[in-house]
C-alpha cells in the first residue's frame, strides 16, 4: 500500500465514523432507566346519599387504588332506608397516590357531552328501588349526565340485590333510551363498572 | 446461458455424429437433472439425467438450433455449427420470473448452510409494498399472525414472537417482539431475500432460535463493480395507496475498492375496505432509508451499514375497547360497530409510532487460503409509542400529545468469529456479547431492564461417507438488571440464566434429490413482560400478570426435509415436530374485578407443549408454458400437561396456483398469467369460548374453562386471486387481484377477528425497473 492508500483508508473510516452518529444518540446515555410516570387512572368511585328525608349524608365507595391487577378492590355495601328518596352525587378520583389525590369529577363535567353515568338495578333490586337522573343537571344539549341522581326506595330488596353503575364515554346520547337510563343502545366505551351489592332496610 | 466450450473430436459424414453433454447451475455448478434437449431443425431430442448429462445420436452434420429447457430456467437456445462428435456444457441461469413462487432450497458453501428456504428478489418482486412478513409468506410453513390489516407478523411452524427470530442484514433485530402487536421493524424493500434457517445454522446467530430465524439479507454492497439500480412501484386499489422504492449501487472508481449501495422507500395506505365497508383508522405511512459502504483490500474486507426504519400505523377504530361487556356487545352483535362508507387516509388514535435505526460494521480478514476472521458490531435503537383512544378525562394539550405506551430499547451487540475450511471439513468458532436497556414510559405495565448476555459456540461441518454431517454447539450466559418498579435504581433485582444449544443436522444426497435431517435443542431465558408484565391490556381487554418464578424455556425439536425430482415434477416436503420444556404462556386464570368491571386475568405459566406438522410443495410442468404449484401446510399444537390447545395457532392452508408462460412477443418478453385458489379450514383445535353470559350473572363466582377464547373459531375461508405479468426490456409489469370474489371472511390469525372482517378485492400494480 502507498501513503495515497492509506489516505483514501482512513477518508473511508472517517466517512463510517460520520454513521455512528445516529440521531437517536440523546436517549441512549448511561443513565438508569428512568421511572416510570404514571398516567391518570380512576381509582375511586364515591356516592354520597343524602335523605330528603332529614338529609343526613351517608357515602359508599368503591376504591381500588393500585389499579387493575394487585389487590382486590374495596367495595361498601349500600345501605338504604324504606320509602325514602335520596339525592346522590358522584365522586370520580384517582387516588393512586395517597398524598396527591386527584379529584376527575370536574373534568367529566366540562366534558358532559362526551359522558354519562347508567343506573341499573338488579337481582330483585328493579322493583324496589327507582333511580332517575337529576332533571337540573343537563349537557349543552340537554342530555343527562348522572353525576348527580335521585333514587328512591320503595319497599325492603331482596338478599343479594344489587346496582351496577357504569360510566360511558364517546356514547351515542341521541340513540334510543339512552337519555332515560337505558344503556343498551349506548355504545361508547366504559370507564366505569361498578356493582354494589345494595339492602334497603 | 452461456456455451463454455465445445469441442470438435473428429469429422464425420453422415447422420452419425454424437452430441453429449452436461447442464449445469450457472451459479452452483450443479448438474441440472432432466433437462430437455432438443435439435429444432430436425426435431431430435433428449431429456437430460439425474446429474445433467445427455447425449443426442444419429446427428447430421449441420447448423442448428439447441434449445435447452429446465424448469425453473428460461429457455434457451444456441445456434451449434455441428461437424464431428461434440462434448458441450451449458451452464443455465435460473429465471425465478417464468417459474412460481416456488423457493430454494440451498446449500451455500459461503455460509455453510443446510437448512437453508428462503425467497430470492425475482419472487419478491411479486410482494413489493407489502408488509415483511406477508413477504415471507412464500417460505413454507411461514405463516402470519395479524392484529388488524397494518400489522403482521411472521409465523413458523407455529411459533412466534420472542421464539422466532429476525436476523436483518446479519444482526438480531431487537424490538419488543413479546407483543403480538408488534412487528418486525425493518424495510421489506431492503430485501434481496428472505429466508429461514432453523437447527445448526441458528446456533451461530442465537441460543433461542426455538422456531427458526428468519433472514432478511439486502443485496451484497460489493455486489456491482459498475453502477446499477432500480426503481419499483407498488399501487393498489384497497386502501388507495401504493409504495415506492428505488435503489443505487456500485464501485465509486476503477482506481480504488470502494462500493456503496443507497436505498430508500416510502408507503402510503388510507382506510381498508371489506366487501361492505371501509374500516375506520385503518391506513398507515412509511418512510425508510438505508445506505452501506464496503471497501474491499487484498485480504480484506470492510464494511458499514445504516438503516432507519419509520412507521406509523393507524389500529383499527373499533378495537379499543372499555371492558368485557363492550367486547360481548359487539362479538354477539348486540352492537355493530359504526363503519362507515367513507374513506380516509388520517391516522387517528389509536396509532402506533416506530421508529427503528440500526448501525453496523463489518470487518473479514483472511488469513491464509484456509482461514479467516469477522468482526461485527452492531447498534440498534428501538422506539415504539402507542397511542391510545383512551387518553384520560378531559386531557390536556400535552396528555393528547403524549403515548400512553412509550418504550425505548437500546441495542449493542458485537461478534468475533473465527472460520477455518479445508476441503470438505469447515470449522467456526466465535463469541458474542450483548448489552440491551429497555425504558419505558407510561401506564403501568412493564419494569425498565438492562440484559448483557455472552455467548461462545463452535461449529463444525465434515462428510462422512454420503452424508454431509454439520454440528454445533453453544453457551450462552444471560443476566437481567431489573428496575423501577420491581427494584430501586440503586438496588436492580438482578437475574441469572445460562445453558447450552447444541444440534446436528445431515444431509444425503439421493438420486435426482436430498434428504436433511435436523436435531436441535435450544433454550431460552423468560423475557422481562413474562416475568413482570402486570397491567390491562387494552384492545382485548384483558389484565395480564407475570410471573417471577418462570425458569426458562427448552426445546428439543426434530425436522426431515427431502427433495425429489420425479420427470416434470418437483416435490419439497417437511416433517417437523418441536417439543418444548417449560413453554411460557398467558393462561386464563381468574376473573378480576377493577373500577371499569370484570376482566379476565391472563398468568404467565410453563408447561411442556407440543408443536408438530408438516409442510409440502409440489411444482411442474403439465406441457409447454403450462406450469403448477401446490402447498399444504399442516400445523398442530397442544398443551401436554392439560391436554388444552393453545390459542393463536395457524389453521390448515392450501393453496394451488397454475400459471401459463408465453414465449416472447416481439418486445414483450416472457408474458404469463396465473390463477390461485387458497383455502384456509377453521381452526377446530381452538380453546373454549369464554363464558360471558354466566359471568355477567353471576359475577366473578363463575367457573371459567382451564383455557379459552373471546370467540369461536372463524369458518374456514377459500379465496381466489390472479396474476399477469412480463418484461419489456429492463422493466417489469405485474398485475394481481387479490380477493377476486370479494369473499367475506374473518381469519382466526388476525387478533381483530372479534371486531372485523378480512379486505375485500383488491387489484395490485408493481413496476419495476432496473438500469
Amino acid at each position: 500500500m502507498n501513503i495515497s492508500k492509506y489516505l483514501r483508508f482512513s477518508v473511508f473510516v472517517l466517512a463510517a465514523l460520520t454513521f455512528v452518529a445516529c440521531e437517536n444518540d440523546d436517549d441512549d446515555d448511561d443513565d438508569t432507566p428512568s421511572a416510570v410516570n404514571e398516567e391518570e387512572l380512576i381509582t375511586d368511585l364515591r356516592l354520597t346519599f343524602t335523605s330528603t328525608f332529614d338529609q343526613s349524608e351517608t357515602t359508599f365507595i368503591f376504591s381500588d387504588t393500585d389499579g387493575p391487577g394487585g389487590s382486590d378492590p374495596l367495595i361498601d355495601d349500600i345501605v338504604l332506608s324504606d320509602s325514602t328518596a335520596y339525592s346522590v352525587s358522584i365522586e370520580v378520583l384517582d387516588a393512586s397516590n395517597p398524598n396527591d389525590v386527584e379529584d376527575i369529577t370536574e373534568e367529566i363535567a366540562e366534558e358532559d357531552e362526551e359522558h354519562q353515568f347508567f343506573f341499573i338495578p338488579g337481582s330483585g333490586a328493579e322493583s324496589t328501588l327507582t333511580i332517575a337522573y337529576d332533571p337540573t343537571e343537563l349537557d349543552d344539549d340537554g342530555n343527562p349526565i348522572g353525576l348527580s341522581s335521585v333514587w328512591t326506595t320503595l319497599d325492603a330488596t331482596p338478599s343479594g340485590a344489587t346496582v351496577r353503575v357504569v360510566l360511558r364515554h364517546e356514547l351515542d346520547k341521541a340513540a334510543t333510551g339512552v337519555s332515560d337510563g337505558d344503556i343498551t343502545n349506548a355504545g361508547g366505551e366504559t370507564d366505569i363498572d361498578v356493582t354494589f351489592n345494595v339492602s334497603v332496610n | 446461458m452461456s456455451l463454455l466450450g465445445i469441442d470438435h473430436v473428429n469429422a464425420q459424414d453422415n447422420c452419425t455424429i454424437q452430441i453429449d453433454g452436461q447442464v449445469v447451475d450457472a451459479e452452483t455448478g450443479e448438474g441440472l437433472s432432466f433437462a430437455s434437449v432438443i435439435l429444432q431443425e430436425s426435431s431430435q431430442g433428449a431429456y437430460a439425467d439425474s446429474v445433467g448429462f445427455f447425449s443426442l445420436k444419429g446427428i447430421c452434420a449441420g447448423d442448428y438450433t439447441l434449445k435447452v429447457t429446465h424448469i425453473g430456467c428460461a429457455p434457451e437456445k444456441k445456434v451449434l455449427q455441428v461437424s464431428g462428435d461434440t462434448t458441450i456444457v451449458f451452464s443455465l441461469n435460473h429465471d425465478e420470473s417464468i417459474l412460481h413462487e416456488f423457493v430454494v432450497v440451498g446449500q451455500e458453501e459461503k455460509e455453510l448452510t443446510l437448512t437453508k428456504i428462503g425467497v430470492r428478489e425475482a419472487q419478491l418482486e411479486s410482494t413489493t409494498g407489502l408488509q415483511l412478513a406477508e413477504q415471507a409468506l412464500a417460505i413454507p410453513g411461514m405463516r402470519m399472525q395479524e392484529t388488524g390489516n397494518t400489522i403482521a407478523k411472521p409465523v413458523f411452524r407455529g411459533l412466534q414472537g420472542n421464539r422466532l427470530l429476525v436476523l436483518n442484514a446479519g444482526v438480531r433485530q431487537e424490538g419488543q417482539y413479546w407483543g403480538s402487536e408488534h412487528a418486525p421493524e425493518i424495510d421489506p424493500f431492503l430485501a434481496q431475500q428472505v429466508s429461514v434457517i432453523e437447527g445448526v445454522d441458528a446456533l451461530r446467530y442465537a441460543p433461542d432460535a426455538i422456531g427458526g430465524l428468519l433472514l432478511v439479507e439486502p443485496a451484497d454492497v460489493f455486489g456491482s463493480d459498475s453502477l446499477s439500480g432500480s426503481l419499483t412501484g407498488m399501487g393498489a386499489t384497497n386502501g388507495r395507496g401504493g409504495a415506492l422504492g428505488g435503489e443505487l449501487m456500485g464501485r465509486v472508481s476503477e482506481r480504488f475498492p470502494l462500493y456503496f449501495r443507497g436505498q430508500i422507500s416510502a408507503r402510503k395506505f388510507g382506510d381498508m375496505k371489506t366487501p361492505d365497508v371501509f374500516l375506520v383508522n385503518t391506513g398507515a405511512e412509511e418512510l425508510n432509508y438505508s445506505y452501506a459502504l464496503g471497501w474491499k483490500g487484498d485480504a480484506w474486507k470492510a464494511e458499514v451499514f445504516y438503516s432507519n426504519f419509520n412507521q406509523r400505523i393507524g389500529i383499527y377504530r373499533f378495537s379499543h375497547l372499555g371492558n368485557l361487556t363492550d367486547l360481548y356487545e359487539v362479538i354477539t352483535g348486540i352492537r355493530s360497530n359504526p363503519d362507515t362508507t367513507d374513506f380516509s387516509y388520517d391516522i387517528n388514535r389509536p396509532y402506533q409510532e416506530i421508529g427503528h435505526e440500526l448501525f453496523k460494521g463489518r470487518v473479514e480478514y483472511e488469513l491464509d487460503a484456509e482461514n479467516k476472521i469477522e468482526a461485527i458490531y452492531s447498534r440498534q435503537f428501538n422506539s415504539r409509542k402507542e397511542f391510545d383512544v383512551h387518553v384520560g378525562i378531559n386531557p390536556s394539550a400535552e396528555e393528547l400529545m403524549n403515548p400512553q405506551l412509550d418504550y425505548a430499547l437500546t441495542t449493542h451487540l458485537g461478534e468475533l468469529v473465527w472460520r477455518n475450511k479445508v476441503g470438505a471439513l469447515s470449522r467456526s468458532v466465535g463469541v458474542t456479547g450483548l448489552f440491551r436497556e429497555n425504558t419505558f414510559r407510561g401506564r403501568n405495565f412493564m419494569p425498565n431492564y438492562r440484559n448483557s448476555s455472552f455467548g461462545l459456540f463452535a461449529m463444525e461441518q465434515r462428510a462422512l461417507g454420503i452424508w454431509k454431517l454439520k454440528y454445533g454447539i453453544r453457551y450462552e450466559r444471560y443476566n437481567a438488571d431489573i428496575f423501577n418498579p420491581v427494584g430501586s435504581e440503586d438496588d436492580p433485582l438482578n437475574l441469572s440464566f445460562d445453558g447450552v444449544s447444541a444440534a446436528l443436522a445431515a444431509k444425503k444426497d439421493l438420486e435426482s434429490g436430498d434428504l436433511t435431517l435436523s436435531a436441535a435443542t435450544f433454550w431460552r431465558a423468560p423475557a422481562v413482560n413474562e416475568l413482570f408484565a402486570s397491567g390491562l391490556h387494552h384492545g382485548v381487554g384483558a389484565i395480564e400478570q407475570g410471573n417471577s418464578e418462570l425458569l426458562q424455556e427448552r426445546s428439543y425439536s426434530l425436522s426431515a426435509t427431502w427433495r425429489r425430482v420425479f420427470g416434470r415434477t418437483r416435490i419439497l416436503a417437511t416433517a417437523y415436530t418441536n417439543y418444548i420444556e417449560n413453554y411460557i404462556f398467558l393462561n386464563p386464570n381468574d376473573i378480576e374485578l377493577t373500577i371499569r368491571g370484570a376482566f379476565p386475568r391472563f398468568d404467565y405459566e410453563q408447561t411442556d407443549a407440543l408443536y408438530w406438522g408438516s409442510d409440502v410443495q409440489v411444482d411442474g410442468q403439465l406441457n409447454k408454458g403450462f406450469s403448477y404449484l401446490a402447498t399444504a401446510s399442516l400445523v398442530w399444537a397442544q398443551n401436554v400437561g392439560t391436554g388444552d390447545f393453545f390459542i393463536n395457532i395457524p389453521a390448515h392452508q392450501f393453496s394451488v396456483e397454475f400459471k401459463k408462460t408465453w414465449d416472447d412477443l416481439s418486445r414483450i418478453k416472457q408474458p404469463w398469467v396465473s390463477l390461485s385458489g387458497n383455502y384456509t379450514t377453521e381452526q377446530y383445535r381452538a380453546p373454549a369460548v369464554f363464558p360471558f353470559e354466566s359471568v355477567f350473572e353471576t359475577g366473578t363466582t363463575t367457573p371459567l374453562p382451564s383455557s379459552f377464547d373471546f370467540a369461536a373459531a372463524p369458518d374456514g375461508y377459500f379465496l381466489v386471486g390472479a396474476r399477469a405479468g412480463m418484461r419489456l426490456g429492463r422493466t417489469s409489469l405485474q398485475l394481481g387481484v387479490e380477493n377476486l370474489l370479494s369473499t367475506t371472511y374473518r381469519n382466526y390469525m388476525n387478533r381483530f377477528r372479534y371486531y372485523m372482517d378480512e379486505p375485500g378485492i383488491n387489484f395490485t400494480l408493481r413496476i419495476k425497473h432496473n438500469f
